[in-house]
């Protein structure tokens, strides 16, 4: 096992039952080849390595990363709630979580940043697309027509 | 301008009528021819006549008495007299002066000519051929007046030696030149009369020849006199334009100028000495024709009437002659002159052509001509004209009625079409709408229908008037009616136009011309309208032909299905072709139409090429590869099963008989190279089958050339040498979970990683930068690229386990 690759992390237990493999391969074969690109390749897992070591962070935490990153690019994880979940899953303060996440965002997504995007959107349509702020009400002084102002911040 | 033309032809009449008047002769009246007169009649006769000849002679006589005096005062005006002629001197002044321009331009070209006497043709232009002759020009530039002054002086001292000796020439013409002697000195027209009547001249010939005879005197002089007059200003002009000449003498190429200059004008100066030689000559004659007379009295004094030659004759003889030496040495003047050619015998030709043009006497010689063709071949215009000549044409019309008479058919027919076809070419040229739409209800029947069938060519006659002019050409009746009806372009015409052409005309070559073009068009909208139409046809490819154009716009298929199975085998495969294009038939009827082709025949092949085998049944595959009779649709079918992984081209064994054993009967491939390529068809779809059909044919081989025999070398050569990509689309019954296949893979893994090894990575070059990243080697790559281009999920775990040493 791999624990830097975000491919190979479980591969073992996925192989190792056909329903879970069924699952991951019908994902990553429908995956854009720029995502593959990102997901599956040694520079991958290199980058990943040399990230673990400069965070000083431990196998687990390692392992962890890899999982994080592999279900953000399956689309299983909603991007936005990638800093939330290193936090949580790798028991790293908000901070340096957030940090952890920007720096993954900016240096190992980008040649893929737009598939990534496309990807997020279809499968967390609901998080992407927020409610849209309300209107603020407009203060109308008593005894002026209503008919006579013209709202051009609402408009 | 018509108007301008008829006013000025009415002056010159009145000028020549003013000039008639001034010459005609006073005439005293005579009562001899009156009511008192014992035979009134004859005598009115004789008066009339004589008076006429009296006329002509008067005039005659004036007119050379005129020209005579006119032509002594032209000759003896001096061309350059010796004080010289202002007007002359200072335009030949500022000719010289323009002309010693040219000595610099010339120069100038001598010098280049010599600089470059290299190129072809400078030569001729450079200072030793030129120089000799610009020195010289230059020289006698300056005394070309002078030396023309010199020729003119030394002719007009020929011609006054001629002058000198003729003396007054006048006085000589007026008494000598006299035709009138041929008739008895009488002074009245009484005289005349009286002679006419005593029978002095028995011959009327006579007074013909006489009066002939001084008209041409007449003309002579006239030509004289204007060849003398006109000499004077030609010879200015060529004075004033004399150093042109000259310095033209320098340049080659105007050398032909200045020769052409002095023969003009040594002509013109030779005409005026020739011509008084002549006149001298004649003059001479004349003054010796008083003996000649005596000597003539002399010889018929004694003679008896009907003896010997007539006096009268014999002095008619004389001025024959004289005529002669008068008319011949004009006109031997101005050849010997050198005029030939230069001036004066163009100048009277072109003078008698214009004059001829003026008067309109050519063109209306030619147009004559032409009517005179037309009548003959037209007859005389009108109907009453035609009908007392009808000429060539009226034979011919005439001649075709007599044989409709006999009972020749389609006589008239052709006589008609045998008119139309003239009075096309005749009103060929009008291209006026309006005027051919004035013209297509007025003039005779052949006339009309010309013209109509010029309009139809031209598109200008709607359906109604080209129904009007089928009517006249009497319709579904005659021959004529007929061919007009073929004739007509029925693709402009509306559909409801067409169709009611189509059921009006009998012509069947017609009507089939119509559905043709209807057809095309789709106004065929049921099947016994396409059946209606295709009793036109008899012959089954006219039919088939006729059912692909008509079928095409039948859009409903179920329509059309019937048809498929009716007439000939041509007429099914018309309409068959139709719906396969469309998709419309299933597999057993694609092959019923592939049946109905002859086997192995263009069409047939054609015909299954065109099929799209991949979208058929595998049964429906299965019964093309075991029934079609050409190879190369037997082929196309095999090459579809392959891919698709049909159950008749999937093992080992049925791969390897349909690619053929090289060599064997009837192969579907012509070689191994075929075989090859056909049998990796099926590689998607079983993967190893196709590797121990290639090991059973022993068809492929390695680099060296060594057949490899063995399921493993050519697992192992195939593995080798296929891309990522299409190792990726490897099936995965057959392929992917066939230990030998991934074992080859795995070998050619580690080979890839052995021969690109990955490069490790580093510490940052620069403090504080990013360290140096690893590489991966080859084989990791080559993992990873089929991962990422495999599309079945057991495949991709296979792929997935491979290891990377």
């Amino acid at each position: 096992m791999n624990i830097f690759s975000p491919y190979e992390v479980d591969m073992e237990e996925l192989l190792a039952n056909q329903e879970s493999w069924d699952i991951f391969a019908t994902k990553f074969i429908n995956l854009p080849l720029n995502i593959k690109n990102v997901l599956s390749p040694s520079s991958t897992s290199d980058y990943l390595k040399y990230l673990s070591e400069n965070l000083n962070l431990n196998n687990d935490q390692s392992a962890e990363l890899s999982r994080i990153i592999r279900d953000v690019l399956l689309g299983d994880l909603f991007i936005g709630e990638m800093p939330q979940n290193i936090s949580d899953r790798m028991k790293l303060p908000p901070d340096e979580a957030k940090k952890v996440g920007n720096l993954i965002v900016s240096e190992l997504f980008g040649p893929a940043i737009e598939d990534i995007k496309k990807l997020q959107v279809e499968k967390f349509p609901e998080k992407i697309n927020k409610p849209i702020h309300e209107k603020p009400d407009l203060k109308i002084e008593p005894g002026i027509n209503k008919n006579n102002i013209v709202d051009l911040r609402n408009k | 301008m018509v108007t301008k033309l008829k006013k000025q032809r009415l002056q010159w009449l009145a000028i020549l009528f003013a000039v008639v008047l001034v010459l005609l002769p006073t005439h005293a009246a005579k009562a001899d021819c009156g009511i008192w007169s014992t035979s009134p009649i004859t005598d009115c006769i004789l008066e009339g006549t004589s008076y006429f000849i009296f006329l002509l002679f008067t005039l005659v006589g004036n007119g050379i008495a005129g020209l005579v005096g006119i032509l002594y005062s032209v000759i003896n005006i001096p061309v350059y007299p010796s004080g010289g002629i202002a007007v002359i001197d200072e335009s030949w002044k500022i000719m010289r002066d323009f002309a010693n321009m040219f000595f610099i331009v010339a120069l100038i070209m001598m010098a280049f000519a010599t600089i470059f006497d290299v190129l072809p043709g400078a030569a001729k232009y450079n200072a030793r051929a030129l120089f000799g002759r610009f020195l010289l020009t230059a020289l006698l530039i300056n005394f070309s007046l002078v030396i023309g002054v010199l020729v003119i002086q030394g002719t007009q001292v020929l011609s006054n030696t001629f002058l000198i000796a003729m003396g007054d020439i006048s006085n000589q013409l007026g008494q000598k030149l006299n035709p009138s002697l041929l008739i008895p000195k009488l002074t009245t027209t009484t005289g005349y009369a009286q002679a006419v009547e005593q029978g002095v001249f028995k011959s009327l010939i006579s007074l013909v020849f006489a009066v002939i005879l001084g008209a041409t005197f007449l003309f002579s002089l006239l030509t004289a006199v204007i060849f003398a007059f006109i000499r004077i200003p030609i010879l200015w002009a060529l004075l004033v334009v004399s150093p042109i000449a000259w310095i033209l003498n320098i340049f080659p190429s105007g050398q032909g100028t200045f020769s052409k200059w002095w023969k003009t004008f040594i002509g013109w100066n030779m005409f005026l000495p020739i011509f008084l030689f002549f006149l001298y000559f004649g003059l001479y004659f004349l003054g010796q024709q008083d003996a000649v007379m005596a000597a003539i009295a002399e010889q018929v004094k004694n003679q008896n009437i009907g003896e010997g030659v007539p006096f009268t004759f014999q002095i008619l003889f004389m001025y024959i002659m004289a005529g002669i030496f008068l008319i011949g040495g004009t006109m031997v003047a101005m050849k010997a002159s050198m005029f030939t050619g230069t001036g004066v015998v163009g100048v009277a030709k072109w003078s008698r052509g214009v004059a001829s043009r003026r008067l309109g006497l050519t063109a209306m010689g030619g147009a004559a001509t032409q009517r005179l063709e037309q009548i003959k071949q037209e007859g005389l215009p009108g109907g009453f004209g035609q009908k007392l000549y009808g000429g060539q044409a009226g034979l011919e019309r005439q001649t075709s009625r007599w044989a409709e008479r006999f009972g020749v058919r389609g006589a008239g027919d052709k006589q008609l079409a045998k008119d139309i076809s003239f009075n096309k070419e005749k009103f060929k040229n009008i291209t006026d709408p309006d005027e051919l739409k004035a013209r297509m209800n007025s003039g005779s029947k052949q006339e009309q229908l010309a013209i109509r069938e010029i309009m139809r060519d031209k598109g200008l006659l709607d359906n109604s008037e080209l129904e009007e002019t089928y009517r006249r050409y009497g319709g579904n009746e005659t021959l004529a009616g007929k061919q007009f009806a073929r004739s007509i372009n029925y693709d402009k015409l509306s559909d409801t136009e067409r169709d009611r052409w189509y059921r009006q005309t009998n012509d069947i070559e017609t009507k089939q011309k119509i559905a043709g073009i209807m057809a095309d068009k789709g106004e065929f909208n049921t099947i016994p309208d396409i059946q209606n139409a295709l009793s036109l046809y008899a012959l089954p490819v006219d039919r088939a032909n006729f059912l692909k154009k008509a079928g095409r716009r039948i859009t409903d298929n179920r329509l059309l299905k019937p048809l498929m199975t009716t007439g000939s085998a041509q007429e099914q495969l018309a309409v068959r072709e139709i719906l396969a294009d469309r998709g419309a038939l299933n597999g057993a009827e694609l092959f019923d139409t592939y049946s109905l082709y002859r086997t192995g025949s263009k069409e047939a092949v054609d015909f299954g090429a065109k099929i799209d085998f991949g979208n058929l049944s595998k049964i429906d595959r299965e019964h093309w590869y075991n029934n079609a009779s050409d190879i190369e649709v037997k082929r196309k079918v095999a090459e579809v099963m392959a891919e698709k992984g049909d159950s008749g081209i999937l093992t080992p064994t049925e791969l390897a008989t349909a690619a053929g054993a090289p060599g064997s009967p009837g192969a579907l491939f012509a070689n191994d190279a075929e075989r090859i390529k056909f049998i990796e068809k099926a590689e998607k779809k079983g993967f190893m089958a196709t590797i121990y059909a290639k090991s059973a044919l022993g068809i492929v081989k390695d680099a060296s050339g060594t057949a490899l025999t063995t399921p493993g070398a050519v697992l192992r050569n195939r593995v080798k040498i296929m891309k990522t990509s299409d190792l990726a689309e490897i099936g995965f019954s057959g392929g992917w979970d066939d230990a030998a296949f991934l074992n080859a893979v795995q070998n050619k893994l580690n080979a890839l990683q052995v021969s690109q090894p990955p490069i490790p990575g580093g510490p940052p070059t620069t403090p504080g930068g990013p360290p140096k990243m690893p590489k991966p080697g080859g084989g990791e790559k080559f993992k990873t690229d089929l991962q990422n281009a495999v599309t079945d999920a057991r495949s991709l775990a296979r792929i997935s386990a491979l290891i990377v040493p």
